[in-house]
């Protein structure tokens, strides 16, 4: 795999916490590429630094060392517009329609209203949500609210959605549910995806490949090779 | 949506307790030996609207605007200094022990101060509602302003979005259904905090109208007084209850 190719290049990267006095390192030397299009999912146990790496790459955070590059001459990034994030918890906004809520990121980047809208709606469709755009975030199932936020990650058209263990707080059949529509859905949209998981069978079954991550600080323990699933692949 | 099957007879159940409740009143005076100045009929407090010179329109009208005045006022500038409080980090440090400190201060002792410094009337009056009122929305205000979740914030930040973004789209609308639970308590409190500004000092009003006819122990237009009071309180409360059905998202309504 090219250094130059990867769609989000990261080497030797480290952080570390004040936490009062003592200072604490979060992440330690942590290297791994990404490609374009890729779904790679980020192992290890909780409490690791699992999402501090993601808010480094959604810019939230600094690091303390290392090299942390996202985007390719191929692909450029821009770290304002190709951002779209998931979480744990759906975080819809209780006062605003779905279709509302899926726009959000496109009236804070000043989207045009109307493409945006179309957008939206074919999202909604995309994430199985058609006919919600009307509802109140609390008509719907938590699975039906994480799909909603999904569709809200994709809706400015984002190259790179980070997921910080977006199905953690779904039972276990609506997770594997969930499971296989993010597949579909990555397959449909061509994004690429981080997917932050403390689960390893859902890491292994969604990922194009594994990054093993060890209990905090977060060090490289392996990753695996690209397993067999392309885009063409169907799974 | 709610169960518009369930809702006849609970509003029909509500209304009948209501006037179930006249009814015992009413039978309690009439096969009792209580006279007449401890415990009027309803249809003698009814009447005592009747007597001549105790300008009971006129002085509902000053008793509502007290009432109304200082509850715009306190909203006004509740919600006003909470904004302002919770704009930066190091304004709510500085000013958020001195406005719990400033709470813990009975309202009703600064009556007398109040009429020192305003006179008596209207004015004093209203003031004594607003200070009585002013607190719960400020602190619900405030509150509200802070109850966002940090990852909302990651999530907007992400998108560099700005301090003023987060404000309108999410801190806002965020706080409102905190800010209806405060005005649903200053709403009763209004009420008390005029009343006892009329018995302080005043020349117009329910409350000092209650003080005139005590004298003569016309018990009946004291209980019309008190009649008069609590409806002030209760359009105040409805109107509060109505705006906050209009703006408030179910499923976000805080009571």
């Amino acid at each position: 795999m090219n250094d130059k190719q990867a769609f989000i290049h990261l080497a030797d990267v480290s952080k570390s916490y004040q936490r009062g006095k003592e200072s604490f390192l979060a992440i330690s030397n942590v290297s791994f590429n990404v490609m374009p299009g890729e779904l790679v999912s980020l192992v290890g146990p909780s409490g690791c630094g699992k999402s501090t790496l993601l808010k480094i790459l959604a810019g939230l955070h600094p690091h303390d060392a290392g090299e942390v590059r996202i985007g390719s001459a191929d692909a450029p990034f821009d770290p304002k517009r190709d951002i779209g994030m998931v979480f744990q918890q759906p975080l819809l906004l209780k006062w605003r329609r779905i279709l509302d809520n899926v726009l959000l990121p496109a009236e804070i980047l000043g989207l045009p209203m109307k493409e945006s809208r179309e957008r939206a709606r074919d999202l909604l469709q995309l994430t199985g949500l058609a006919g919600c755009e009307d509802k109140y975030p609390y008509e719907l199932s938590g699975g039906m609210q994480q799909r909603a936020s999904i569709a809200r990650a994709l809706v400015h058209d984002p190259k790179l959605v980070l997921m910080d263990e977006p199905f953690g707080a779904l039972d276990a059949l609506t997770r594997e549910k969930m499971n296989l529509e993010l597949l579909r859905v990555w397959k449909e949209s061509g994004k690429t995806i981080l997917f932050v998981t403390h689960g390893i069978s859902e890491a292994v079954f969604l990922g194009t490949r594994v990054v093993v991550l060890t209990s905090g600080p977060a060090r490289m323990a392996t990753t695996s090779p690209s397993i067999c699933r392309t885009r063409a692949h169907s799974t | 949506m709610d169960k518009s099957a369930d809702r006849l007879p609970r509003y029909t159940l509500a209304v009948l307790m209501h006037v179930a409740l006249i009814m015992l009143w009413y039978l309690f005076v009439k096969f009792s030996d209580v006279p007449k100045f401890v415990m009027p009929s309803p249809a003698d407090t009814f009447n005592s609207l009747f007597t001549e010179g105790y300008d009971w329109w006129g002085n509902t009208a000053v008793t509502a605007t007290e009432i109304f005045g200082g509850y715009f006022l306190a909203l006004v500038v509740g919600v006003g200094l909470a904004l302002f409080f919770t704009w930066s980090k190091l304004l709510e440090t500085a000013f958020m022990p001195i406005l719990v400190s400033l709470n813990m201060i009975p309202k009703i002792a600064l009556g007398p101060l109040i009429i020192v410094w305003f006179k008596y009337g209207i004015l004093p009056n209203t003031i004594i509602a607003f200070s009585i009122c002013v607190f719960p929305i400020l602190l619900t205000t405030v509150r509200g302003l802070r109850e966002v979740e940090p990852e909302l914030l990651d999530l907007v930040r992400s998108l560099r979005g700005s301090r003023w973004q987060i404000f309108t789209k999410i801190q806002l609308p965020g706080a409102l259904p905190y800010i209806f639970s405060g005005m649903k308590v200053a709403a009763i409190l209004a009420v008390a905090g005029a009343i006892v500004g009329e018995f302080l000092g005043s020349d117009s009003g329910l409350g000092y109208l209650m003080l005139q006819v005590q004298v003569t122990l016309d018990t009946a237009a004291m209980f019309m007084a008190v009649v008069l009071i609590t409806l002030i309180g209760m359009s105040l409360y409805a109107a509060v209850l109505l705006l906050e059905h209009l703006f408030i998202v179910r499923d976000a309504r805080i009571d």
